[in-house]
């Protein structure tokens, strides 16, 4: 899905040498992959903002150690990944506090409602499907949607190549109950 | 080639549906599924699952909004970047980084304990190692003086204090 071919290593070697104009051609190339994937990793687009904006701040930290060994694709959807996880472990310890706080708000009589932002249905139904799925899970179902073949998807999370095939299975087999849940709702 | 059923399920969840399979294989998994209505029932409800949380993409662009460029530019252009861009030396950067430990006050807690304890662990131990000193006892000395250097028990019991004995003359001599 994402184009980067045409990032060649000259511009690449002049991003890490400090040359912003190049480094925003690097930015252009995947800064959408990058949000779409934190997007679906954590709730709320200003969250899934702040990830994107960590994630190219630490490439260009970064890029001086870039040895071309792998992609520079593969690469940075490493960071992002890593990122978007270590950044929603950090949000849940933090929520978990939140929702104890609003518990005992509303025992005392108070109506807090969570507040999703623009109140965006798709993007919150989308949220509470993909929210059956443990993270690991979840990131296998969000890079293979992006068009990650399983081989990029082991290379970006470190994994072997069957443990992709198996947290995909698992994943939709998740989904199929819960496809089958909602169904019985509706009835 | 026969593939058992478990695997061709296995497939339909995984590599089938993913298209990652060998042309050949996949257009006998077609067949398989074209067949057995069991298999083409798990695939419909498979991709339909598999599909779910993507229903709501065909109105979400994913591109990140313009403002998101132009913070990370003026983070870049702000920050330190540019000292990681300089040979910055390492102790500069590990001086940095052992510094921002008190931002973090269960981070230094825990070092300083562990410190600590190193500290009284590495005291004991030298304590333990190091050489006491002989509990000298003065007749057991004398004799064995007396031994070196040939003397006899009388020089002692003349009571005057070592002088003048083939003990003194040793020492003399050396």
């Amino acid at each position: 899905m994402i184009n980067m071919d045409e990032l060649s290593d000259d511009i690449i070697e002049l991003a890490a040498q400090g040359d912003i104009a190049a480094f925003e051609r690097i930015y252009r190339s995947c800064g959408s992959f990058v949000y779409r994937v934190a997007l679906r990793m954590v709730d709320h687009p200003q969250d899934a903002e702040e990830i994107v904006q960590d994630v190219f701040v630490r490439v260009y930290e970064q890029l001086t150690r870039f040895r071309f060994e792998s992609s520079l694709k593969t690469w940075i959807y490493r960071i992002a990944v890593n990122m978007s996880l270590n950044y929603r472990k950090k949000r849940s310890r933090i929520r978990s506090r939140t929702a104890e706080f609003r518990e005992n708000i509303q025992m005392q009589g108070g109506s807090e409602k969570p507040d999703f932002g623009e109140g965006d249905d798709h993007r919150q139904r989308m949220n509470r499907i993909l929210g059956h799925l443990n993270a690991d899970q979840r990131m296998c179902i969000i890079l293979r949607s992006e068009g990650l073949s399983y081989e990029e998807i082991a290379q970006t999370l470190t994994i072997n190549i069957n443990t992709v095939r198996t947290r995909l299975k698992r994943a939709r087999e998740k989904l199929m109950s819960v496809r089958k849940e909602v169904m019985s709702h509706d009835i | 080639m026969i593939y058992n059923r478990e695997q061709i399920k296995e497939w339909i969840l995984t590599d089938y549906l993913d298209g990652q399979l060998d042309v050949s294989v996949k257009k006998e998994i077609d067949e398989c599924i074209a067949r057995d209505p069991e298999l083409k029932a798990l695939y419909d409800e498979v991709c339909a699952a598999a599909g779910m949380p993507l229903q709501s993409e065909a109105d979400f662009d994913g591109h990140p909004p313009e403002q998101i460029w132009k913070n990370i530019k003026a983070r870049i252009e702000t920050s330190h970047i540019e000292v990681e861009h300089s040979s910055t030396d390492v102790w500069t950067k590990w001086l940095e980084q052992l510094g921002g430990l008190w931002g973090r006050p269960r981070l230094s807690l825990a070092l300083g304990s562990v410190m600590a304890v190193l500290v009284m662990v590495t005291w004991i131990g030298m304590g333990q190692m190091r050489v006491r000193p002989a509990q000298y006892n003065s007749s057991q000395q004398m004799e064995y003086l007396m031994e070196m250097v040939g003397a006899d028990v009388d020089m002692l019991e003349e009571d005057n204090g070592g002088f003048d004995t083939a003990i003194e003359e040793y020492f003399l001599m050396i």
